[in-house]
């Protein structure tokens, strides 16, 4: 499927008319889709679909059903006034999951994700920070809104951030931009992520993300099948293992920026 | 399912189409294309000569024999027929084709003034742009002031326009080529998909017509393969036209006695299509022009009411030559099959000189220098290079073939015409309706009437592109929705395309608003 994707969109970038704009529907992705077997184990196929130039395709990952109407239709704003988006993927999995209820996200805005990033949880004022997270695909994003306040009690504070799309958040106005992630968040951030250490959903970002992002592929192995839960639990991606692992990248902050830090004396 | 053989040759002959003229373009042709590979050192050889007859009657056997419907003046008219040559590698006779055709008008333009022969400089493809065959256009820029050149008489076409940068498959960008013919089978598999769209779009069966190329090997290819299915799913007809150029020769063996044992014979090529229930034609020789002429007119008049997409089969040879006799070129042995797949021929060898020798003798013209061996220095080369492509074109001034054929595209191309009715409001960009915009999106569930724009039929669609906290609905339960809005919006102009999957990724909408004919199997309104 990459390969006539591919030329259509060597075609889109040189035809001197506009063109229809090609959809790819990734219906079934996720670690989630390992409940059919392993054979459809969608975690690393649908990132394919990054593998255009910069701008020349629109990447949308769905987790929460009120996401998918902004979001793609902000998608379709761009594509068809700019002739060089040729293509928009959108990516959903299976479960059906509860609507969010976003009187309690920091963002309160139904069209949000028509704005790429949008913030879940901002950091409480007046106590240390502890770092940015940042979300993306089903479970995983579904799972880390659940042990949100559990991470509180622990007194845990994290920036949450749902990434919809990158793509959409680069048209956003700069402002926008840095009031969700400074430039020094990028240094400072990991992933809770359907999809594999791989291929991150935002570029740019610091030199310990792999080291204490969550994703399917985190001991870098074809996981088996089983029902959704057992898949989710394998993928390290279940409640308990998203609250630990948000735990340690909080922990843990001094010694990673010092790390960092250290890097770059070194130069 | 029975073959429509062609007429043979007896009967085509009584067609009213000018023989000569067009076995004299093809010669051109195939001269051309070999120049190409000679100077340029890379490219492909066999493929192109063997598609080049049926190139040549494609282009300019006119619409009521069956060939394309277009106009060189403006190759990419919305209206014009399609040309696809999906096997993209054998650009070269394509290429060599539209630099003749581009000459042609060119000359006359420039003898008569009349602006009905007038093209663009940056539309037409002209000799000096064989310069430009597998170059970047970065290269191209500098290419005759690096040796100094870029005020050589030879070169004036180059004026105001450069060279044109020709790469080593066909784009979709060049002249009447609409496809991006790449790996292999990955053009072709886009050409039912293709034909579907004009469907859609009401226009009526013959007209656009898409004529595709395409051989054996890449026809083995997976998403070819999808093609045979998605062609009848969609129930073409005779919108789509297939040239299966069947030379048994691929790159480095045959299919049959090569690849496949000859032993399994069961393993039939034009048993793969009539068995998907293709409408398959045969002509014993795919390099006979009267032949050609046939089966494109058999094509053309075959009854619009019978949905099954049409392909023949043409018996061709890998490295064809119009000047060989009996397998013979000269005195030595025709080069054919796989052999002949890539350009491999020093510059000015042997084989080279014969294959030019029989078109010098036939046309009373002589090449410059191709008997003194290779030219190692660029200068020169660019020199012996387009001297010797205006050699080839010079058989443009015998006969009057140069002025038969820009008459022959001018007619051609005032055959296009400028409103063809269809289905759908072509003057108006649904996509930006303001309903779509982010901002105008109705949060409440709505109840809509949407009405089949072929039955006339109407029923009631609820969308609900937004949830209440707390209700059951995973992400992929919206995408039915957006896609509902959208087609409410749009009049039905987004399209799934997958062979069962709809459903199951819960896209209902189609079941309700389509309209009727291009989705899942299609069904007649």
């Amino acid at each position: 499927m990459y390969l006539p994707a591919r030329v259509w969109s060597q075609q889109n970038q040189d035809s001197k008319f506009r063109t229809g704009v090609l959809h790819i529907l990734a219906g079934h992705s996720g670690p989630e889709t390992a409940a059919d077997a392993r054979t459809h184990f969608g975690i690393f196929a649908p990132q394919v679909w990054k593998l255009f130039p910069r701008g020349q395709v629109i990447n949308l990952s769905f987790w929460d059903y009120n996401d998918v109407a902004p979001g793609y239709f902000a998608a379709a704003e761009i594509a068809a006034r700019e002739k060089k988006v040729g293509i928009i993927i959108i990516e959903v999995a299976r479960p059906d999951f509860p609507v969010a209820d976003r009187s309690k996200f920091a963002d309160t805005d139904l069209r949000a994700a028509s704005k790429g990033l949008y913030v879940i949880r901002d950091f409480a004022p007046g106590k240390p920070r502890h770092g940015y997270v940042v979300a993306q695909g089903s479970s995983s994003t579904f799972n880390l809104v659940k042990v949100l306040p559990r991470l509180e009690q622990a007194g845990i504070n994290v920036k949450v951030i749902s990434a919809i799309s990158e793509e959409l958040f680069d048209h956003q106005p700069e402002a926008y931009r840095n009031s969700v992630l400074p430039p020094e968040a990028y240094q400072d951030l990991m992933f809770v992520s359907s999809g594999t250490r791989r291929m991150w959903p935002l570029r740019n970002v610091g030199s310990l993300t792999d080291a204490y992002s969550l994703t399917s592929d985190w001991d870098h192995q074809w996981l088996t099948g089983g029902l959704e839960a057992d898949v989710i639990a394998e993928a390290h991606l279940d409640a308990d293992s998203i609250f630990a692992g948000v735990q340690r990248f909080a922990q843990e902050r001094p010694r990673r920026l010092e790390q960092q830090r250290a890097a770059l004396d070194a130069l | 399912m029975s073959v429509q053989v062609s007429p043979v040759s007896a009967t085509s002959s009584k067609l009213p189409f000018e023989r000569q003229q067009l076995e004299d373009i093809g010669f051109m042709t195939c001269m051309t294309l070999t120049l190409l590979g000679n100077y340029a050192q890379t490219g492909h050889f066999g493929g192109p000569v063997a598609y080049t007859p049926f190139n040549v009657v494609t282009h300019l056997a006119g619409p009521e024999l069956g060939g394309l419907r277009y106009d060189y003046r403006r190759p990419k008219h919305p209206y014009c027929d399609k040309f696809m040559l999906a096997a993209g590698h054998c650009a070269p006779t394509c290429y060599a084709l539209w630099m003749i055709m581009g000459e042609a008008l060119y000359r006359k333009y420039e003898a008569t003034g009349d602006r009905r022969y007038y093209v663009a400089p940056d539309v037409a493809m002209l000799p000096v742009d064989a310069l430009g065959f597998r170059r970047g256009a970065g290269a191209l820029k500098t290419l005759l002031a690096d040796v100094g050149l870029a005020d050589h008489p030879l070169f004036a076409q180059t004026r105001g326009r450069g060279i044109r940068a020709l790469s080593g498959h066909i784009e979709s960008t060049d002249v009447t080529n609409d496809v991006n013919g790449g790996p292999s089978g990955v053009g072709i598999a886009t050409a039912a998909g293709k034909a579907a769209f004009w469907d859609m779009a009401g226009a009526e069966i013959g007209s656009p017509k898409i004529i595709a190329f395409e051989g054996e090997f890449a026809m083995c290819e997976g998403h070819a393969q999808e093609l045979k299915t998605q062609a009848i799913a969609l129930q073409v007809g005779k919108r789509l036209r297939i040239f299966f150029s069947d030379n048994n020769a691929g790159i480095d063996d045959a299919l049959i006695g090569g690849v496949i044992n000859r032993k399994f014979e069961g393993y039939r090529l034009i048993d793969q299509w009539t068995s998907y229930g293709w409408n398959v034609f045969s002509i014993p020789d795919g390099h006979d022009y009267d032949q050609i002429v046939g089966v494109l007119k058999a094509m053309e008049e075959w009854d619009p009411n019978d949905r099954r997409p049409m392909i023949v089969f043409g018996k061709t040879t890998k490295g064809y030559w119009p000047g060989a006799v009996n397998g013979k070129v000269g005195a030595g042995d025709q080069v054919v099959g796989y052999a002949s797949h890539p350009y491999a021929m020093k510059m000015n060898s042997e084989y080279f000189i014969a294959l030019a020798q029989t078109f010098e003798e036939r046309y009373g013209v002589e090449f410059s220098g191709i008997r003194q061996g290779p030219v190692s220095d660029p200068r020169e080369r660019l020199i012996q290079f387009k001297t010797n492509i205006d050699v080839a074109m010079s058989v443009l001034d015998r006969n009057g073939l140069g002025e038969w054929l820009a008459d022959r595209l001018v007619e051609i191309g005032d055959r296009v015409k400028d409103n063809v009715p269809l289905r759908i409001d072509v003057k108006r960009d649904p996509f930006l309706d303001e309903r779509l915009r982010v901002a105008n999106l109705p949060e409440e569930p709505q109840t809509l009437t949407v009405k089949n724009s072929v039955s006339g039929a109407e029923k009631q669609v609820k969308i609900a592109l937004f949830r209440k906290a707390g209700e059951v609905a995973g992400a992929r339960r919206g995408v039915s929705e957006i896609v509902k809005w959208l087609n409410y919006v749009t009049e039905n102009r987004a399209l799934t395309l997958a062979a069962d999957l709809s459903e199951s990724v819960n896209l209902f909408c189609w079941l309700q608003t389509r309209a009727g004919r291009y989705i899942k199997g299609v069904r007649a309104p």
